[in-house]
């Protein structure tokens, strides 16, 4: 499997290459890539020949091939990327756990774990520059990162509410 | 003493290898979908493993470094624990990463089979010191061969001769989406829609049946072209005729169209362009037909466009711009003169236009809580259309209508 770092990288480029599909498709299209990735798939790829185009398109650029019941079952462009491929919070958890260097907890027993237990100053740091190297500037915004810093310092908060502070949803 | 306690502990092992494997049988969740293949719009079945939702530290595959990528055929294998029979895998493909190399943590595994809805099926995957794993999926909403045959009676049934009979029906119905599988360059399909009377002269006796051939002709756009191929008829085949119909269809690239999307006009999407060119050999028409249509071969050429999502001063009027929708639709038909409509236009059009009006800003008003108890989800269509009426023999009409609809 791939890295944690590389999941994570691979999340927003089938996010990014989703956007840019269906920028070619409808003008309405968010450039934003975070209110993309809550757009509604069915508002911006309303009936059958923009849904065609799109999957041809994705296929062309990606290699995932979407089925038209992905298409509508997905309420979002983040959930298709996670029916597609995975969640973007086991991908941002994975990077957590990386950096801290664990390598045995089971990811149901360390999403439990109080951050101030995990993390040090110096993992952290580390942490913060995976994010920036692996998320898009406009979905890893200067407010999510002071969230995660008063996270950080909290006694009571786990590394569940860290990871849902950087995560898109 | 010794050899029983060795018979024990192996036995434990396989029994602790049983409990890892179905601890991780979660873990392994395969879909089952249809996909099209790009050119040529076949539909494949395939099974798509996500690897990555592995829990990393509990799975084999992830104890090989350089990790364990099952790519291979021989590293699966599919059953169909409905009928039993073991499913052939025709490839194995993999999506690419940011990088463009392969990314096997989803992997497909397109099937040179059929599945039908409903199916259980069972997934194994093999590592290479004979590791396994497994995964259960069912499949639903596959699109695949469709035969419904339903009888009915049915008393005074007008007949042919325009008497009355009490008659036997059954109507039948098949559909097979994928035709010929042999055939790979583009997607043959088949439809037939027929209704057998007990008594041929049902009035409402037919056989219908369309062979067809689909397939995409650019790349880089989804531009799909189609050719069919139809009989229709009576059951008695007074009435029969070939029609022969080619034609495709298109969306156009909408990225930056300024003149369609600005403050005054919001066209968010493309209109949708259809083209087709129709071609009718009547074999045997009975003397009702021959009235009604003379012509023994027809022709159309019929090119329409329809344009939906349209929004007017999205600019000044914000959410409660009203939106636009249109339908254009024309017909170039070189034989109509032949028949007994010797002067008809042998071009002929359709247009309709619809203005929705939003109901959100006026919902403090009693009349539209009164209609509707939705209102910020509905809107009020007023729609005006002109031209011939292909179904009606071509003839023209105008009419505006109106309404509320709810929009989801």
């Amino acid at each position: 499997m791939a890295s944690a770092d590389d999941q994570l990288k691979n999340w927003f480029f089938y996010l990014q290459s989703m956007q840019s599909a269906a920028a070619k498709i409808n003008a309405s299209t968010p450039t934003d890539l975070s209110a993309f990735a809550k757009a509604k798939v069915t508002s911006l790829l309303p009936s059958q020949p923009q849904q065609d185009q799109f999957i041809q398109l994705v296929e062309n650029a990606t290699g995932l091939f979407i089925s038209a019941d992905d298409l509508k079952n997905a309420t979002t462009f983040s959930s298709l990327v996670t029916s597609l491929y995975i969640a973007q919070y086991t991908c941002l958890l994975r990077v957590f756990k990386f950096v801290v260097g664990d390598t045995t907890t089971p990811e149901p027993q360390f999403e439990l774990l109080l951050v101030t237990n995990v993390f040090n100053p110096t993992t952290y740091s580390a942490l913060v520059d995976h994010l920036q190297s692996d998320i898009p500037a406009a979905c890893l915004t200067q407010t999510q990162l002071n969230n995660l810093k008063t996270l950080m310092s909290s006694p009571t908060a786990n590394v569940k509410q860290a990871v849902q502070a950087v995560s898109l949803n | 003493m010794k050899i029983a306690t060795m018979v024990f502990l192996a036995a434990l092992a396989s029994f602790s290898s049983v409990a890892a494997a179905q601890q991780q049988y979660q873990d392994l969740s395969p879909t089952l979908k249809t996909v099209k293949l790009f050119p040529s719009l076949i539909p494949v079945q395939v099974v798509q493993i996500n690897f990555a939702q592995y829990e990393r530290t509990n799975a084999w595959l992830n104890t090989y470094h350089p990790p364990f990528v099952a790519t291979d055929k021989s590293h699966y294998q599919l059953t169909d624990e409905t009928t039993s029979k073991p499913l052939r895998i025709d490839s194995i493909k993999c999506p690419t990463d940011f990088t463009g190399h392969p990314n096997c943590d989803v992997t497909y595994l397109f099937l040179d089979a059929v599945v039908q809805d409903g199916d259980d099926l069972k997934l194994i995957v093999n590592g290479p010191n004979g590791e396994s794993e497994i995964g259960k999926l069912k499949s639903s909403g596959l699109q695949a061969f469709n035969l419904s045959i339903t009888p009915q009676a049915v008393p005074s049934e007008k007949l042919t001769t325009g008497k009355t009979s009490d008659v036997g029906q059954v109507s039948a119905s098949i559909t097979d989406p994928y035709l010929f599988r042999s055939v790979h360059f583009a997607r043959t399909y088949l439809s037939s829609t027929d209704l057998i009377s007990t008594n041929e002269r049902d009035s409402k006796s037919a056989i219908a049946a369309t062979l067809g051939l689909e397939r995409n002709t650019s790349a880089s756009w989804y531009i799909p072209v189609h050719f069919e191929s139809s009989m229709q008829g009576n059951q008695a085949t007074t009435n029969l005729s070939f029609l022969f119909v080619g034609g495709f269809q298109t969306i156009f690239p909408w990225k930056n169209p300024t003149l369609f999307y600005n403050p005054v006009i919001q066209a968010s999407i493309s209109p949708v362009f259809v083209f087709n060119v129709q071609y009718e050999r009547r074999v045997r028409q009975d003397s009702t037909s021959k009235t009604n249509v003379p012509n023994v071969n027809d022709m159309e050429v019929a090119p329409s466009l329809s344009w939906t999502n349209i929004t007017l001063l999205p600019g000044l009027l914000k959410r409660f711009a009203p939106g636009i929708e249109l339908d254009l639709q024309g017909w170039y038909l070189p034989f109509e003169r032949n028949g007994k409509n010797s002067n008809a236009s042998l071009f002929q059009g359709y247009g309709d236009v619809s203005l929705l009006i939003p109901l959100n800003p006026f919902q403090r008003f009693p009349i539209v809580s009164f209609l509707t108890s939705n209102p910020s989800g509905a809107r009020v269509r007023i729609k005006y259309s002109d031209g011939a009426n292909a179904a009606n023999g071509f003839k023209h009409s105008h009419q505006v209508t109106y309404g509320i609809e709810i929009v989801k």
